[in-house]
This record gives C-alpha cells, structure tokens and sequence, in this order.
C-alpha cells in the first residue's frame, strides 16, 4: 500500500489532534466503562491494607484495581469488592448503592475490628447511613485463656478466647453461601443483624456476613474480614470468593 | 590482570568434585560474571547452605570462595560516604580481633535493685568485654528514654572500659510484627526503629528482633507474610542506620521459623544484607541441632545467645533454661560449628534462669563457662 508523505502527516495530526481533545474534555475516563470485577481502594479510609492486598492476590490478573475517587456510578460491572472498609465518603457510598442498584454485586468488607470504640461507633452510623446495615460493636473471639498460657506465661501475649452461648468459641466463620466453607475468623468479628436480609456466615450463634438483593444488584457484607486470608493463601477462603464471583 | 587471576583461582576452587559441589562451582561462575557485591554476599550464604545441605563435601573450597569473594569486594567497590564497604560489613558485627570471639551479658541480668553504674562494674569485675543493652527490659533503657540519656548510657559503659555489644528487645513479646491489629504492627515497627536509632548512638551495629508469634490465634502463614512485610519495611531504616538486624530464632515460644532450613528460606526473601539471624544456640530444643543452625547461617549470623536448654530431662522450676554445661546441648560440637564457620563475634549470656541467692556470682560463673567455650577446653 502506498501512502503519500502528505496523507501520513494528515493522517498523523489528525490522530494527535482527537488524542489531546479526549484528554482536554475527559473523554479518556471511566465514565461508562466496562468492567468484571473492580477492587476499590479505599485509601485513608481502607484500615486494613493487607486486606486489599489479599484480594489484589486471589485474584491476580484478573481485575481492576481502581482508587475509590475514580468510581463512577455510570460503571457496569458485575462485580465491586471494598476491602477492610473504616470510614467512607457519603459521594462514594451513593456511588456504590447506585451500582448495586444497577446490577452490581458489592462486597463490602468491614475493617472496623481494631478500630477505638469513637471510630467503630462512626463506622455503624455510616453503614446504615449508606447501606441500610446494622452492625453491632466488634467481638473478640479470643477473650478466653488458652492452654499454652501457662506454659510460656513470661513469655508469650496473654490470648483469650471468647465464650459463646457457654461454650468455648471455634475461631471459624461457617459461611453457608454460596458453598458451605469455613475460614478462620480475623479475632475481632463484627456481628450484622439479620433483620434486613439473609446470614451467609456465622461464628457460634454470631451472624456475621450477610447478603441482601439491592435493586438488580446484591449487597454482600462480610464482618469478619477475609483479606489477610487470601493474602495468606488460605485455600478456602480462595476457594469462596471464587464461589461468590462465578455465583 | 588481577581479575583473570581470581577468576582461575575461583575456577580451580569450585572444581565439581561431589555432587553439592556443583552448586558452589555454579555459585562461584556466578560471582565472578554477574554479581553485584550484594549479590556475592548473599550467594556466600546460599554455597554456605548447599555446602551444609551436601553434607559439607566442600568446606575448604568454600573457604576460598569466601576469601575470594572478600578480594573481589576489595576491589570493586568504590569507599566514600556514599558508598557502603561490604568487607566491613562483612566482618563488622565480628570482632576486631580476629579469631578470638567477645563476651557479653545483657542488662537484664543485673541484680534487682543494683543501679547500672553497679551492674556495668560487675560486668567488668566478671571479665566480660561488653554489654548488651534490653530496650524496655530496665529502668535505664526505655522507649521514652531520650536521645541525650542514650548517649550518657554509652558513656556510662565506656568508662567503665565496656563496649555497648548490641541491643534487645523483649517488647515483642506483648507487641509482635505479626499482630493483627495493624496499630500494635506500627508500634512493634517503631520499636525497632528506636532499637535501631539506639544502636546508632550506642555505637554498635547489630539489634535483635522477636520476628513474629504464632499463636492459636494468628496463623503461621499470616505471620510469615506479616514479618516478611516488616522486615522488607525496615530493611532501608537498617541499612540507612548501617545497623544489621538479627531476628531471633525462639523456635518454641514463637513457633515461628523452626528449622535452619525455614529460617534460611526466610532470610534469603527478606533478601538484604541487614537482615540476618540472632542465633540463640539455646533455643531449638528438640527441633534440631545448634551446631546445624551455626553451619548453615554462617554468615549472617550477627550475634550469639549462650544459655543452656534441658531437651530431656525436664523442666527446672519453671523453664527448660539452665546454666552453660548442664543441660543437653552439644557444647563441643557447637564450638566445632563455630570454628567451622570462622566465626569470632559477641558471645552473649542470656541465662533466663537465675541464681536464687548471690546473683552476682552468675556473672562470675557465666563468664567462666564462656571462656572455657572460647578456649574450647570442653
């Protein structure tokens, strides 16, 4: 094919030209984009980094990571995960509810276990401020003496493991869906009222994940946080996040 | 010229003859063509490993990569303020004197009640040659103990004609790396930024760390990658400070790390020449062999905790620690891994159990073990 010097050039500037106006105008953003699955990194408000890194893992090549202030509610995807979520802008909650709303399915990660009691109470009024959620204060499942506490008593941390309904509590959250799997719980689990929609996970008697039709979408709320497992490379815990994605 | 020459010479030390030996010949081609001296310091220790795992077919040869790895150091690497000296890195947490290996006890011994004007004179009067100093362990040594209160410790130890061996920390225990709570992680990290900057102004060159707690709580594989995070954190602040970290091998109490091997594979994803192994020869009970721990971390071995463990025999009061010589490690063979792998650095005495009565004559008694040790008469 023959291509004259004065049709490149043209064909040159033209490029250039469109190339530097999309970028002048925003063209070049997100805005209606496509997307499968979507990390969002929280930022300042993501209080366990590890979290999201252990999704950022799990799942590899296989996903967007994207900074909170970039989401857009105009997005399609199927699938938005906030990992290790303290405190959120009420413009980025709407934006979530708005996709949820449209099809999406959120999993929205609580990070609020180590938080002081002023910030946790924050964190519930904001999930039920933008999410319709009611959560409880964290529980520690570790506030009862464990056997090797005498045995290295000058030595090691005092753990203690929490009883539940008399009984000595298993550090596990069963989850029931969408496959039955249990994972370690992350010490401090934040338990989620059921009043609104159907428990998923349960430590003893605790709910402590739940999910709940929004619109077209689905909101998945996780209390005891998953992440640190991933990261960890904990089998199941991979295991039932790619049961949840391919749900 | 000189480069052709100790490359013939590399060649001729390397020459396969067993199997692990190949892995030296290999180590050794690679030193010559690729390694940046970082590099060669870290292949030191892995012909070192495949020396030990190859059932130390090829010591002697690896004694002359060594030798050769510190000429090729010598030559290659620029001196000046911004560039750092790996030969003396390579010896700097060892003695001056080569060969002859230094006495330590930590502050932490030091009698209830004694100020540690009194305790540095006892550490003298007993014939030790240094001190190590446990951050948040004594009155004197705190978190909240200042920059200039630091500095007058050093004086302090330097009158009393001691030389500060390195700094500990027992603060880990309550506030592991591994921990969770990303809060208890920020403090445990700025306690080993405060052991670090400490060690700077106490004028030595080599802290330890309790790496990380597996408890029923936290998982193994989370703490791995938490300490794996911490330490690659810390790695600049380390070698910034030009201060090597020496994470310590508490294999029961930790469960952490717990054979030479897990340890080895640890250091080398840390990946930095200031992270190495605080070994304490008294801490493996019956998870394996100090001797084998010694062989195999050779080198990055910064400091040595001498204290004796009762593998079989059962506990003393409340712990299986004891005094050198009456408890079951292999103290012979532990001096032969020691020659074996040329190490002449601070020795220190960490006897978690103590005298009930007249604590001051454990000072004396330790340090007369320690040179029976040193002068190998066993």
């Amino acid at each position: 094919m023959h291509i004259s010097r004065r049709n490149f050039l043209h064909g040159m500037t033209a490029s250039a030209g469109t190339l530097w106006s999309s970028r002048v105008t925003g063209l070049d953003n997100l805005a209606g984009r496509q997307f499968d699955c979507v990390v969002l990194d929280l930022t300042s408000h993501c209080v366990l980094g590890e979290s999201l890194q252990g999704y950022q893992a799990a799942f590899a090549d296989e996903h967007h990571c994207l900074a909170a202030d970039r989401l857009d509610s105009r997005w399609r995807c199927r699938m938005v995960i906030a990992p290790g979520v303290g405190m959120m802008d009420p413009a980025i909650g709407r934006m979530l509810l708005e996709l949820v709303q449209g099809g999406t399915r959120l999993v929205l990660e609580s990070g609020a276990g180590f938080l002081s009691p002023a910030e946790t109470a924050a964190h519930q009024r904001m999930l039920f401020r933008c999410f319709e959620l009611e959560v409880e204060p964290p529980v520690d499942l570790w506030s009862g003496k464990l056997a090797d506490d005498d045995l290295f008593a000058s030595r090691s941390s005092p753990h203690r493991r929490k009883t539940i309904d008399g009984r000595q509590a298993i550090p596990y959250v069963r989850y029931v869906w969408p496959r039955e799997i249990m994972v370690r719980g992350f010490t401090r689990v934040i338990p989620v009222s059921a009043k609104l929609g159907e428990v998923i996970g349960w430590v003893g008697s605790l709910a402590v994940a739940s999910k709940r039709p929004v619109g077209r979408g689905t909101l998945i709320f996780l209390g005891s946080p998953l992440g640190p497992a991933l990261r960890a490379s904990d089998p199941e815990a991979r295991s039932w996040l790619q049961s949840v994605v391919s749900v | 010229m000189a480069f052709c020459a100790l490359f013939t010479r590399l060649l001729s030390a390397s020459r396969p003859q067993k199997n692990g030996d190949s892995a030296l010949a290999g180590i050794a081609h690679t030193i010559i063509f690729w390694a940046t001296p970082e590099d060669a310091l870290r292949l030191g220790a892995a012909s070192a490993a495949a020396n030990c795992l190859a059932g130390s077919p090829g010591a002697t040869r690896l004694g002359h990569i060594r030798r050769l790895q510190n000429e090729i150091r010598l030559e290659t690497i620029e001196t000046g303020p911004e560039h750092f000296r790996y030969d003396s890195f390579l010896r700097s947490s060892w003695s001056a004197q080569e060969g002859v290996m230094k006495k330590s006890i930590g502050d932490n011994m030091i009698p209830r009640g004694w100020s540690f004007e009194q305790g540095l004179e006892l550490v003298k009067k007993a014939g030790y040659d240094g001190i190590e100093l446990w951050l948040g362990e004594v009155p004197w040594f705190q978190m909240n103990t200042t920059d200039t209160q630091v500095t007058e410790l050093r004086r302090k130890v330097e009158n009393a004609g001691l030389v500060v061996s390195n700094v500990s920390t027992g603060l880990h225990w309550k506030t592991p790396l591994s921990a969770r709570d990303p809060k208890v992680r920020a403090e445990a990290i700025r306690i080993v930024e405060r052991e670090l900057e400490t060690a700077q102004l106490l004028g030595c060159d080599a802290i330890l760390v309790v790496t990380g707690l597996v408890t029923q709580e936290v998982p193994y594989n989370e703490v791995y990658q938490r300490c794996l995070d911490a330490m690659q954190q810390l790695t600049p602040v380390a070698a910034k400070a030009r201060v090597k970290i020496g994470c310590e091998n508490c294999n029961s109490e930790q469960r952490f790390l717990l054979t030479p091997r897990e340890f080895w594979t640890f250091l080398n994803e840390v990946d930095s020449p200031f992270v190495g192994i605080h070994l304490d020869v008294g801490n493996i009970h019956d998870t394996g062999f100090a001797e084998q721990w010694i062989e195999m971390h050779g080198p990055r071995i910064t400091r040595i905790h001498l204290k004796d463990v009762m593998k079989k025999r059962g506990r003393c009061c409340d712990t299986v620690y004891t005094s050198l010589f009456i408890g079951d490690n292999d103290w012979p063979a532990i001096r032969a891994a020691l020659t074996k792998v040329r190490y002449d650095g601070w020795l220190i005495a960490e006897m978690e159990a103590r005298y009930r009565y007249a604590q001051d004559q454990q000072f004396y008694d330790t340090a007369a073990d320690m040179d029976r040790l040193i002068s190998a008469k066993l």
